[in-house]
């Protein structure tokens, strides 16, 4: 039974994010941010310019999250937008970082979908794929 | 335990992936000409600071004079330029349009010129045209009568992504081309991408909508998932409606005379893979996106009235990463422009030199082919615009 529960796992759906490593080396080397050097954080990856992302429900859900985040939060952006930054800018707590060399696709984190990542001690926690299916799940398991 | 046995085997088939094992043909190349061509290369400059949206881009050539029209992120103006003369003919505050808080980028499907005075906006589902004034005309998409003209499932909207409108002033109504939204839960390609690909749409939005027999080529009514690279693109000549798929080598033809629609090999001399169907079961929007950046895709074709021929893009496919072991992504694909003459002999074949030019955007004049220079940051950039003018000679 055991051995059928451990196949029946197996047939979910990826839970966790294909392009980890590559997350972690962008952040490093294009952010440097070391995320084995940080306790609790969460970053949302915003894919600004992108037909689909960055819609104002997926904004509405990070701002109202955001209070509950912990201190450590980061907000990527994949272009500058005034707008978008103006209104984090009023989230004391978010540190908002701007992909302005455009090395996000060359790290293979160019998407049409937004995501929250939340981390602990180094290691990915969580994913949520901010698109239709992804944001209702967001809004019942974040805090907020 | 046999039949836990039979249970775990069927969770274990359940979770395999169902590769396609699809032979679909790329086609021919086509018959060349004989004559030698060189290309030569004049550029202009415009001093047009930052400029919203390549949909919102058109350049036409009308009685001898370049006009541009573009919107203008400083000034948030729609405006009209004349190229050669370097000045401003008319502009239209944005939010006339779109409300103070409008952003002309994504809503836009394409602008185009009708005449000097009178722009033609496509939306997914809407038809606008409007001048200096404003909005005169506008007239959404009847859901009753879409229905009444559509397979089911058929979920469509208008593209106009170059000059491709075309205004009949016989029966007064607008030719426009639509496309399928690949929709995961297509479940009969061979049904939904049967239905027509071209709407007259007519002026009076009582009065019954038309197509022409034209559809996606047989490749798209397969298995084979074609994700977003369904977008047909079309161009019209006095005599046809030219039909060029994002997947497909051949371009398809339409005879406004014998009203006939054949195919005709067209195949890039760069195109030398077989085209990858995403077969990623759930693929979801991102598997899409991946798909479409990397695969080898048919872009714009576009008819040259004043040397009767035809330009077709092709971008070239790509591995997932470089040799450096980064991701390629769409800005990385090298493209081509192939030169058919009227009875769709290739001219010639120009690979475009170093991500030169943007190809997005073609226009068309009496002194030759409009190209955008590629620049990085193109969009919301501070720095003026160069035109190039490229002509194909016959020696």
């Amino acid at each position: 039974m055991c051995w059928i529960s451990l196949l029946a796992m197996s047939c979910q759906r990826e839970t966790n994010f294909e392009r980890k490593d590559e997350l972690y080396k962008y952040l490093f080397n294009e952010q440097q941010i070391d995320l084995s050097q940080k306790g609790k954080l969460q970053l949302v990856v915003l894919q600004v310019g992108n037909c689909g992302a960055c819609t104002r429900e997926v904004l509405n859900l990070v701002e109202r999250k955001i209070p509950h985040f912990s201190d450590s939060t980061y907000v990527l952006m994949a272009r500058r937008d005034s707008s978008i930054e103006a209104n984090l800018a009023t989230f004391s707590k978010v540190k908002i970082l701007t992909d302005n060399s455009n090395m996000m696709p060359k790290y293979g984190l160019r998407y049409v979908t937004d995501y929250i990542f939340l981390f602990e001690a180094g290691e990915l926690k969580k994913t949520y794929r901010l698109d239709e299916y992804g944001l209702k799940n967001a809004e019942r398991q974040l805090k907020g | 335990m046999k039949i836990l046995l039979f249970i775990a085997l069927c969770f274990l088939l359940a979770c395999q992936r169902t590769p396609e094992t699809i032979n679909l043909s790329r086609g021919q190349q086509p018959q060349k000409i004989e004559q030698k061509v060189s290309i030569s290369i004049d550029s202009t400059t415009l001093s047009i600071p930052m400029i919203f949206n390549l949909n919102c881009w058109h350049t036409k050539d009308i009685n001898d004079t370049v006009y541009a029209f573009f919107a203008n992120s400083k000034t948030n103006e729609f405006e009209v330029y004349n190229v050669e003369a370097g000045q401003s003919v008319w502009g239209l505050p944005i939010k006339t349009l779109f409300g103070s808080d409008g952003y002309p980028g994504s809503a836009i499907q394409s602008i185009e010129f009708i005449s000097l005075d009178t722009i033609l906006l496509l939306k997914e589902e809407q038809v606008i045209l409007f001048n200096k004034d404003g909005i005169f005309y506008e007239q959404s998409i009847n859901q009753e009568t879409k229905k009444n003209n559509y397979k089911e499932g058929f979920n469509y909207y208008l593209v106009s992504r170059n000059v491709s409108s075309k205004w009949d002033a016989v029966r007064k109504g607008f030719w426009l081309r639509a496309a399928c939204y690949n929709a995961s839960h297509i479940k009969k390609p061979e049904i939904h991408y049967s239905s027509a690909i071209e709407i007259f749409l007519p002026a009076d939005s009582t009065a019954k909508w038309d197509t022409l027999p034209t559809t996606y080529p047989p490749r798209y009514q397969t298995k084979c998932n074609h994700a977003w690279l369904d977008l047909p693109h079309r161009a019209i000549s006095p005599t046809s409606h030219v039909y060029s798929f994002s997947a497909e080598s051949d371009i398809y033809v339409y005879d406004i005379a014998t009203k006939t629609y054949t195919s005709r090999p067209a195949r890039s001399q760069y195109d030398t893979t077989d085209f990858p169907c995403l077969d990623k079961k759930n693929a979801n929007s991102d598997d899409r996106l991946q798909h479409f950046n990397l695969s080898p895709q048919y872009q714009d074709i576009i008819y040259d009235p004043y040397r009767d021929c035809y330009y077709r893009v092709f971008a070239h496919g790509l591995p997932e990463k470089n040799a450096k072991g980064f991701y390629n992504d769409i800005n990385d694909k090298e493209k081509s422009l192939m030169v058919f003459d009227k009875d769709f002999k290739l001219i010639t074949e120009w690979k475009i030199p170093e991500f030169k030019y943007i190809l997005d955007k073609i226009g068309v004049g009496k002194k030759g082919l409009y190209l955008l220079s590629k620049r990085t940051n193109f969009i919301n950039s501070n720095h003026v615009i160069q035109i190039n003018i490229i002509n194909f000679v016959l020696d």
